[in-house]
């Protein structure tokens, strides 16, 4: 049967109840239902939406479960995507080596003004790098991708 | 048949590697029925079993993603990358090394024909 846009937003609706709050995992999890539902052409929409939620009820639990883990390993992983970069890497050490070696005379003191380069490098070089390594994993698709029209 | 699935069990990323290897790019429900058509229903890869190994091929960087709008929703496909690849041929290997030394205890006198 093919789903209408009501019977979508329902069936994700129905996903958000069951707990599904991250919507980059709940994405998966819908498109996943809808192709089973889609799958019943002998009951109508509302008979094949219990039919389904009931037969995947365990894998939807198990889902519900591990979906904070799943999403705190894809965050830990863009973290170190970004700290393990062997350019950022190298950035802080450069910026380290500049603040040792620069010839003021208080170190202590933030508030001089060739302080600021050793601080401004890392903390630039961790924006650009973020961004990067953000835009370049395509999880940006993730959060600009509006799936109910 | 549940015997048979343990047997399967081992071998699920090299099997979803292979399809996507040959299909380009694949989406969760599609492996499933692409699975269970190859192999006339014999063996059924479930959803607890399939989608924590694709997300752990990506997160090992097997795998990429793409996001498409289809039929009114966000469908997720997977391809593989350029160490996906790579690593598709070694697991192949692997397993037709596998295959071939079980082939030999199971029945000796046959020899296999790949």
């Amino acid at each position: 049967m093919k789903l209408t846009t009501e019977q979508i937003q329902q069936v994700d609706q129905k996903l958000i109840d069951f707990g599904f709050t991250f919507m980059d995992i709940r994405i998966e999890i819908l498109d996943h239902i809808l192709c089973l539902i889609e799958t019943k052409e002998n009951l109508d929409f509302k008979q094949a939406l219990d039919t389904v939620f009931e037969e995947q009820k365990d894998y939807l639990k198990t889902q519900k479960l591990t979906q904070w883990s799943n999403v705190i390993s894809q965050r830990v992983s863009l973290l170190k995507d970004i700290f393990l970069n062997p350019v950022f890497i190298f950035l802080w050490i450069l910026s380290y080596f500049i603040y040792d070696n620069l010839p003021y005379s208080n170190h202590n003191l933030l508030l001089e003004d060739l302080d600021v380069i050793p601080m401004a490098i890392p903390i630039l070089s961790f924006v650009f790098l973020g961004l990067y390594t953000f835009v370049s994993k395509k999880k940006l698709q993730v959060l600009m991708v509006r799936y109910l029209p | 048949m549940k015997k048979q699935q343990q047997l399967y069990k081992g071998s699920l990323n090299t099997i979803i590697m292979k399809l996507l290897e040959q299909n380009g790019k694949m989406y969760g429900y599609e492996i499933t029925q692409k699975v269970k058509e190859i192999t006339a229903g014999e063996m059924n890869i479930t959803e607890g079993a399939l989608y924590p190994a694709l997300h752990k091929m990506e997160a090992e960087g097997f795998l990429d993603v793409e996001m498409d709008r289809v039929d009114g929703r966000i469908r997720k496909y997977y391809k593989l990358t350029e160490n996906g690849v790579k690593e598709t041929a070694s697991r192949m290997e692997e397993l037709e090394n596998f295959i071939r030394n079980m082939q030999t205890i199971v029945s000796p006198n046959l020899k296999p024909s790949f």
